[in-house]
Formats: C-alpha cells, sequence, structure tokens
C-alpha cells in the first residue's frame, strides 16, 4: 500500500510539451482517476507512475521514496492495460503466474495465489485455458488477476473498460472498485468515460493539454465545475456567455440575446462542502468586469407554463425520449437551452415547435470566469 | 451431361488448363524422375538407392551429410546474424539508424552467381582483401583465404541472414509493446522479459526463416560450384552425375534430395502451425530507446558504418572489375588496367545484348505464366468452395520444396521425349524447357504473394460494391484488384528478378539460342574475362536492383510480406 506523490512532473516528446508540470497527492487506499480527453496527458502520466518512461523534470515518490528513475519491473505497481497485453503464447495461469515467477515464489504458493486470484476475478477453474480462447470480459479480468496477484502497492488501470461493451463495462467497473476496496491497494485509473469516472473515482483530476483543471471529489466536479472545460466535460451542461450587471443590489447574468438570469436569489442546498474544496467553488465570486460564462446543468433547467419572474419564453426545437427521462432543447431566443424534464412530468409530452416557458433557477447557475 | 455441357461450365473453363498445366510439368516430371530412379540398368529395383546408402563407397551418402551440415551451419550464422541486427534496428534509436536498417538487405538484391562471384574475388587465396592484408602487414603468405566448406558457409550467411533479418524485423514490429510492459511492470528484468515474452513469440518468425534457410542452403548450387573443391554436395554431385551421363544415379539423387527437403518442409510446416498467435490490437506505441552517450552512440555508428563497408564490398568489386579490360589482372593485388570498353560494347556487339534478351524474354514469359496459374490457384484455394482445395495448395507449393537442380532434372526426365503434355515435341534441347523451369520453379512466389492478398481481402468488401449496384467486373476492377494489385505485383515482380538472375537450373537446361545472363557470367568467366564477366553481373544487379526499388515502391513494403 502506497501514497503516491507527483511533484511538478512534466514529460516533453521531441519538445512538445504533454504533461506541463502536475503536482498531486494519491492518498494510501484511495481509488484515484485521471480523466481527460485523448492527448491530454493522462496515460503519460500513469505511465509515468509505472517506469515505462521517464518525466523531463518534476518527481515522482511512493510514500517518502523517490522512484522518479527506478526501472519499471523494481515498483511492485499492477497495470491492467487497454488491451490487456496478456502474454499470447501462455495459458491463463502462466499468465497470472508471471509476476510470481518473477519474484521466484515457490510452486506451490504460486498455485495458491494464482488460484485466489482468479477466484477473486470469478474465473476459477479456467487455469489451463489458452488466452486467446477467451472472451474479451475474461481476458479483461486475467488481466485484473495478473496485477493483483503480485500484492502490489499500486494498482494501475489504463482505460481497463473501453475494448468492452456497454453492459458488460458496468458490470466491470463495479467489480474493479469492488476488488480495490476488498484489497485496500491504493488505485490510479485513467478514462476519458467522465460517466466511469464519477461512479468509481474517490477523487478525479480533470485533465487537458498536459494541465490538471479540476481536482475533487466527484460529486464537487460534477455539481461545482472549476472553469468552461470542465462544466462541457462534465456532461451536457448549458453554457452561455455574457456579462454580469448589478442592479438596485441584486446581480444579474446577461446574455447578448438579452437572457438574464437573476443570480441573487439564496442559494439552496450548496454542496456539502469538505475540507479540500476550494472556498471560491462555493459561491461565485461577482466583483470583476468582462465575459463571465453561466454553467447550469439540464436538470436544474425547468419547463414551465407560467410566465411568472424568471421564466424565458422559447420555442422546443429537439425532443429526446430517454425512458426515464426526456431531453429537450429549446430555442429562447437565439439561446438554445438544454433542459431535462422527469418523463412522468406534466411538460414531458410537449413536442418540436411548442411554444414553451423555462424556468432558469438562479440560484443553481455557476458563474466561471475561465 | 454431355461433354459439351461440361466443357461450358465456367468452372471446367478454369480447371482443365490449370489441372493440365500442373500435372504436366509438376506432378508427371517427378512421378517419372521417381520411377526412373527405380531401373537399374533396365532392372527393377531398389539397386540406385543400394549404391547410394552403399557404406563401402561412401561419397553419395558424404553429399548428403556435407550437404545437411552446410545447411545446418548456414541457418545458424544467418540467424546469429540475422536476429541481433532486427532486435538492434528495432529497440535502438542511433544516428543513421533508418539507413543501416534499409541497407541491410543489400544481399538480396545480388543474384546468386553474381554474389559468389564477388567472394571469390575478395576473399579466396587470391582474393583482394586477405592479400591487401598481406601487403600491408609484409607477411609471407595471405593471414586468411577462403575456401571449401567455409567459403560456402560465409556466402550463405551473408546472402542468407536477410531472411531472418526480415522475418524477425516483422514479427518485432508485430508484436504489441504493451505485451512487454506488463512483463517489466510484473517485474521482469530486460533479459527474462527476452526470454520468457520477446522470444516465443518471435519463435514463428524463427521457424519460418529456418525453413527458408535451410531450404536454400540445402539447395544451393552457386556457392558450392564454385568453392567446393573436392567437397561434395548433394545438388553439386546431381549436377555432375548428369554431366557424366549417369542418369540412373541422378535421378536417384534428385529423389533422395526431393524427399529431404519435403520432409523437412512439413515437418516444420507442423511446428510453425501450432505456433501462430494472433496478437490483439497495439496497446502502445512502439518506442526505440535511444542511445545516449558519446562513445555509445560513437560506437553504434562506427558499427553501423563497418556493417555498410561488409555488407556493400561484394557489389563494389564487381562494379570495380566490370571496368578491367579483359585479360589484364593477372598476379597483381588489385586489378591495373582499367577501362569502358566493357560497356562500349554494349553498343556496338549486337551479340552481347543477346543473354540480356534472352534472360528478359524468358523472365518476363515464365512470370507471365506464373501470374496466369498463382493467381487463378491462389483464388480457388483461398475463396474456393471445393474439395481439393488442399490437394491444389499442395500441389502448386511442391516446387518450394524442390531444389532448382531437381526441377531441371525432372524436366530433362520428362521433356526428353514427346509427351502429350508438350504436344507430342520433345522439349530437351529447345528454346522452350528453361523457361518452363523457371515458371515451376518460380510459381510458388506468386502463389504465395497472391493467397496472402486474397486471405486479407474481406468477402464483405466485394459485396458491399454488389450492394451499391457495382457490376462483376466494375467490383473487381474498383475493389478487389486495387486491394490485391500491390500483394500480387510484389509477388510477380519477385518472380520476375528470380528469373532473370536464375543459375542453377539454367545450368541444366540452356541451349546457345536461350543462353541466360548468368551462364554468360559464367563463360566468360571460364575464359578468364573477368570484365566482360563482371559487366554483365552489373547489368543484372542494376536491373534487379531497378525492378525490386520500384516494386518496392509501388506496394510500399508489402514485397517483404509477401516472402513470409
Amino acid at each position: 500500500m502506497a501514497q503516491v506523490t507527483l511533484n511538478r512532473l512534466t514529460k516533453h516528446f521531441d519538445d512538445t510539451p504533454v504533461v506541463k508540470g502536475i503536482s498531486l497527492t494519491v492518498a494510501d487506499g484511495e481509488f484515484f482517476s485521471l480523466l481527460g480527453p485523448s492527448g491530454c496527458g493522462k496515460t503519460t502520466i500513469l505511465r509515468m507512475i509505472a517506469g515505462f518512461i521517464f518525466p523531463t523534470s518534476g518527481t515522482v515518490l511512493f510514500d517518502d521514496q523517490d522512484v522518479t528513475h527506478v526501472p519499471a519491473n523494481r515498483r511492485n505497481t499492477g497495470m491492467v492495460f487497454q488491451n490487456y497485453a496478456l502474454f499470447p503464447h501462455m495459458t491463463v495461469f502462466e499468465n497470472v503466474a508471471f509476476g510470481l515467477r518473477t519474484r521466484k515464489v515457490a510452486a506451490t504458493e504460486t498455485r495458491d495465489r494464482v488460484a485466489r486470484a482468479l477466484d477473486l476475478v470469478g474465473l476459477a477453474g479456467l487455469e489451463q485455458r489458452p488466452v486467446p480462447q477467451l472472451s474479451g470480459g475474461q481476458q479483461q479480468r486475467v488481466a485484473l488477476a495478473r496485477a493483483v496477484v503480485i500484492e502490489p502497492d499500486l494498482l494501475l488501470l489504463d482505460e481497463p473498460l473501453s475494448n468492452l461493451d456497454a453492459k458488460l463495462r458496468e458490470e466491470t467497473r463495479d467489480q474493479i472498485r469492488e476488488l480495490q476496496t476488498k484489497l485496500g491497494i491504493t488505485a490510479i485509473y485513467v478514462t476519458h468515460d467522465q460517466e466511469e469516472a464519477l461512479a468509481v473515482s474517490d477523487r478525479i483530476a480533470v485533465m487537458e493539454e498536459g494541465v490538471c483543471r479540476q481536482l475533487d471529489r466527484p460529486d464537487a466536479i460534477y455539481r461545482r465545475p472549476a472553469n468552461r472545460f470542465v462544466a462541457a466535460f462534465m456532461g451536457n451542461m448549458n453554457l452561455w456567455e455574457g456579462v454580469l450587471e448589478t442592479d438596485g443590489g441584486r446581480t444579474v447574468f446577461r446574455h447578448a440575446s438579452g437572457l438574464a438570469v437573476d443570480l441573487s436569489a439564496p442559494r439552496s442546498s450548496p454542496a456539502p462542502t469538505d475540507d479540500d474544496a476550494p472556498a471560491e467553488d462555493v459561491a461565485p465570486s461577482f466583483d470583476s468586469d468582462g465575459p463571465v460564462y453561466l454553467a447550469l446543468h439540464p436538470q436544474a433547467a425547468r419547463l414551465t407554463e407560467d410566465e411568472a419572474e424568471g421564466t424565458v419564453g422559447g420555442v422546443v426545437t429537439t425532443r429526446r425520449f430517454k425512458g426515464a427521462t426526456v431531453e429537450f432543447t429549446v430555442d429562447a431566443g437565439g439561446v438554445a437551452i438544454q433542459i431535462v424534464e422527469n418523463a412522468e412530468g406534466p411538460m414531458a409530452a410537449r413536442q418540436p415547435g411548442d411554444a414553451v416557458r423555462v424556468r432558469i433557477p438562479g440560484d443553481q447557475a455557476i458563474i466561471l470566469r475561465d | 451431361m454431355n461433354l459439351y455441357a461440361l466443357l461450358r461450365q465456367p468452372r471446367t473453363l478454369v480447371f482443365v488448363p490449370l489441372g493440365f498445366i500442373l500435372l504436366g510439368y509438376i506432378v508427371y516430371p517427378a512421378a517419372l524422375v521417381l520411377w526412373e530412379s527405380l531401373f537399374r540398368e533396365g532392372q527393377f529395383g531398389f539397386g540406385n538407392y543400394g549404391e547410394f546408402f552403399d557404406p563401402d563407397s561412401p561419397s553419395y551418402m558424404e553429399g548428403l551429410f556435407n550437404s545437411v551440415m552446410v545447411s545446418v551451419g548456414s541457418v545458424l550464422l544467418s540467424a546469429l546474424i540475422g536476429v541481433p541486427l532486427a532486435l538492434i534496428f528495432t529497440h535502438y534509436e542511433f544516428p543513421g539508424r533508418s539507413v543501416f536498417s534499409a541497407l541491410a538487405i543489400l544481399p538480396i538484391v545480388l543474384p546468386p552467381l553474381v554474389g559468389v562471384l564477388a567472394f571469390l574475388f575478395l576473399y579466396s587465396e587470391s582474393g583482394m582483401v586477405p592479400r591487401l592484408i598481406q601487403a600491408a602487414l609484409g607477411l609471407e603468405r595471405p593471414p586468411f583465404s577462403l575456401n571449401g566448406v567455409w567459403a560456402v558457409l560465409l556466402v550463405h550467411g551473408y546472402t542468407m541472414y536477410v531472411f531472418f533479418y526480415l522475418f524477425t524485423s516483422a514479427a518485432l514490429r508485430g508484436i504489441d509493446p504493451a505485451v512487454m510492459e506488463a512483463a517489466r511492470n510484473l517485474g521482469a528484468s530486460s533479459w527474462f522479459s527476452f526470454r520468457t515474452v520477446t522470444l516465443p513469440l518471435l519463435t514463428p518468425a524463427m521457424v519460418g526463416a529456418t525453413l527458408l534457410v535451410f531450404m536454400t542452403s540445402m539447395n544451393s548450387f552457386s556457392a558450392p560450384f564454385i568453392f567446393a573443391g573436392g567437397f561434395r554436395f548433394l545438388s553439386l554431385n546431381i549436377y555432375t552425375s548428369k554431366l557424366n551421363g549417369d542418369m540412373a544415379m541422378a535421378v536417384t539423387q534428385t529423389v533422395v534430395l526431393s524427399a529431404f527437403s519435403i520432409a523437412f518442409l512439413f515437418w516444420m510446416r507442423r511446428y510453425e502451425g501450432r505456433r501462430q498467435y494472433a496478437m490483439s490490437t497495439k496497446g502502445t506505441a512502439n518506442v526505440r530507446r535511444e542511445i545516449r552517450g558519446r562513445w555509445a552512440r560513437l560506437l553504434a555508428g562506427a558499427a553501423g558504418i563497418a556493417m555498410v563497408v561488409v555488407l556493400l564490398l561484394p557489389h563494389l568489386t564487381i562494379l570495380l572489375l566490370s571496368f578491367v579490360q579483359d585479360g589484364t589482372w593477372t598476379h597483381q593485388i588489385l586489378p591495373q588496367v582499367y577501362t569502358s570498353d566493357n560497356y562500349g560494347r554494349l553498343f556496338q556487339d549486337p551479340t552481347f545484348w543477346e543473354p540480356i534478351r534472352n534472360s528478359l524474354n524468358m523472365a518476363v514469359v515464365s512470370t507471365a505464366a506464373d501470374v496466369a496459374i498463382g493467381v487463378t490457384a491462389a483464388y480457388l484455394v483461398v475463396k474456393g468452395t471445393f474439395r481439393g482445395r488442399k490437394l491444389l495448395d499442395a500441389l502448386v507449393m511442391v516446387p518450394w520444396a524442390l531444389p532448382g537442380t531437381v526441377v531441371a532434372i525432372n524436366l530433362i526426365v520428362a521433356f526428353s521425349q514427346g509427351t502429350p503434355f508438350s504436344f507430342g515435341q520433345v522439349l530437351v534441347g529447345s528454346f522452350w524447357l528453361l523457361p518452363i523451369a523457371y515458371f515451376v520453379r518460380h510459381l510458388p512466389i506468386v502463389f504465395r504473394a497472391s493467397s496472402a492478398a486474397f486471405r486479407q481481402l474481406d468477402d464483405s468488401l466485394e459485396e458491399a460494391a454488389r450492394n451499391l449496384g457495382a457490376g462483376w467486373f466494375y467490383a473487381f476492377r474498383r475493389v478487389t484488384l486495387p486491394l490485391i494489385g500491390p500483394g500480387v505485383l510484389a509477388g510477380t515482380l519477385l518472380a520476375f528478378v528470380t528469373a532473370l538472375g536464375e543459375f542453377v537450373a539454367s545450368i541444366l537446361l540452356y541451349v546457345y539460342d536461350n543462353r541466360p545472363i548468368a551462364m554468360e557470367i559464367l563463360s566468360h568467366l571460364r575464359q578468364f574475362n573477368i570484365g566482360s564477366a563482371a559487366a554483365y553481373a552489373v547489368l543484372l544487379l542494376l536491373l534487379v536492383s531497378v525492378v525490386l526499388l520500384g516494386s518496392n515502391y509501388l506496394s510500399r513494403g508489402s514485397a517483404q510480406r509477401s516472402l513470409s
């Protein structure tokens, strides 16, 4: 078990910076995700932690030990690769036992530990199967067993679910989390799927172009994205550019189309604050000039019929039925508003072309500077 | 069904000519040789084999034994050169790496006889290298000289390591680098992961290269022909038996050599088949390790340059000798009199062109036939559903296992009288026997390249084209042909250049009217016209290089794939 610390870690490939000074600490036993679009440097960071590549500058610490230049085979990490990287010329047993062979574990103990590891991932009895005969899901679990059987200090997962079909992905995702909790291993998980990261992680670092744009607990990241990039990446948030105006003690967000959102209403149920959450994320600061951005979850916007204050008029342009919910796009004088309604709700039956009104709750809007 | 209706079936239209040719030029000659080997002075029995395996006169057995030993040695030597080269070029980055790795396949453009000649002039007792060293160090005798079995081995090592190099490089490129990383991640040292992961994954490629080198070496004719001296080799023995008019022993040795080659082929094939791994998609990109440190880089650079010199020396030697005036180079270390006359005759002496024209003509004719039969057979074997596909596959591939000497003897035996397959003509002594030999020998090259191309061709592509309204021919022209074209072309050009420089079957089958370049080189050499011989060799080298370069350009590397 180990705590992992990255200290101003950078990596250049042929003078192109891929990782630009990342500093973070993954706590002992934590499930930590590196989330971001492809090319954001998340896999590069993982590979530096594994020791396959060495940083251009900065250090990697396991607990208090500097491992920046320790060769990959002396780090005692267990890695699950995106394509599993199973040895195609070996059986399931030989694959799982490989790490024990390099550690010169005795034959009887090897047999026991491989059997236990395979049992843990639900593949008991498949020891003698050649690897190419396994299904994708089974191969994935062999890779997992192979990584944990060596009792690593650190479990590294590089998009381990991306080659599985949707149904299997969810199942395996939960299995990985369950296994990690049971074994109490520190895990670093790389993914580009925000839903996956939200579901399993203790904390998430959202990456863009080699920089960490936000590091927080899943619920905090989801509710209070720190910038436009995170807001856009974490889901279909409404994101409008505008300016802040102060009008008789009230602060109002105004879009170029004229759409205005009153932000001075008392903020209802702010997300539970935790100690490491930066204070400025809790309430937006209204003090500076220049363009700002308003982010709003589509679940927060509501279709309505009454022309009360805090509503705008518009026309439904698209309607997507999703089973439990219905997703609408409403054109409100040039602003496209994404809205998610409960499928049982009174407004759920609205069709494209219908005139509607939209309630935009100012207390749930997030103002972003960046 | 009456005969007319049968003939109108499209299937019949393909199978009848295909069967006729394969039966006539591959099966029938081989069967006849086997049959004739069972007659000794008109008496049916195993008398010839008795003589071959007679412990009291071991000369025949000696030939077999030496052939096998030299082949094993060639495999080891080629692997020892080719595999480390492939590993270094794949795993390390240093100045000039890409140039060196491209130059490493240079020996492949040397036609068999030309390469052997270059070695003769470079390293033999009167060769330039030993005598230059002698003169430089003031020694009494040349420090070393190349002859006999060691010369043969060295020539084989030089020309055949390319197979190991190409196969291993391709296999290394095919290995998912993530697999090696997984091994490192699980605690394996470099050596442990090489031994337990890399090496097993390279096995299929190594088996393929071993097979190719062993067979090429068993069949090798030109190196023993020039260097063997009193040493006996099976392929050479066949030639001398035939020259001495002992056809009975010639065919007997032919049968033994074929049996050996075919048995080896099947044995290795079985092993190969058991050990094929489909690699999943690549997890990470292959990263070459940069060689750092000034001394290490200098060392790598120096080693690379030394390698290039050794590799290029034969080519340069031939080029140098092509400017030597005939009859002027006798006891001097280096030739003294240079002239461009050898090339000048190209434009003055019309007979100078004849061998070149002959070789080109025969290469074109034989390769055209190879394409017609090879592509058709490949299509039928890969995409067909009829029974007997396996048999067709085996039939077309048999010549691959047959040494050139064997093919030649088979054809001599079969067509020294009129047969239905030659429409009653006696082909021995005619122009046609040699192109037929080229056709038979190089059919597997085109067949293998084409079947590889067809195997990669997804059936649904043609179906998609048809579904979009394309007619059969349009779909073939716009979809199938562009996809199989590069592979087929690569095989075709390879067959073509091999035919251009062919020597082994030529020496047994040529007549004056169709004497190919290789025979012209040999006859000039016998008259000590070293300059003329080398000029022909240079022209041959140029032809081969141009075609191979073009092929490489057109197919972007599938020439290499078609080899494996």
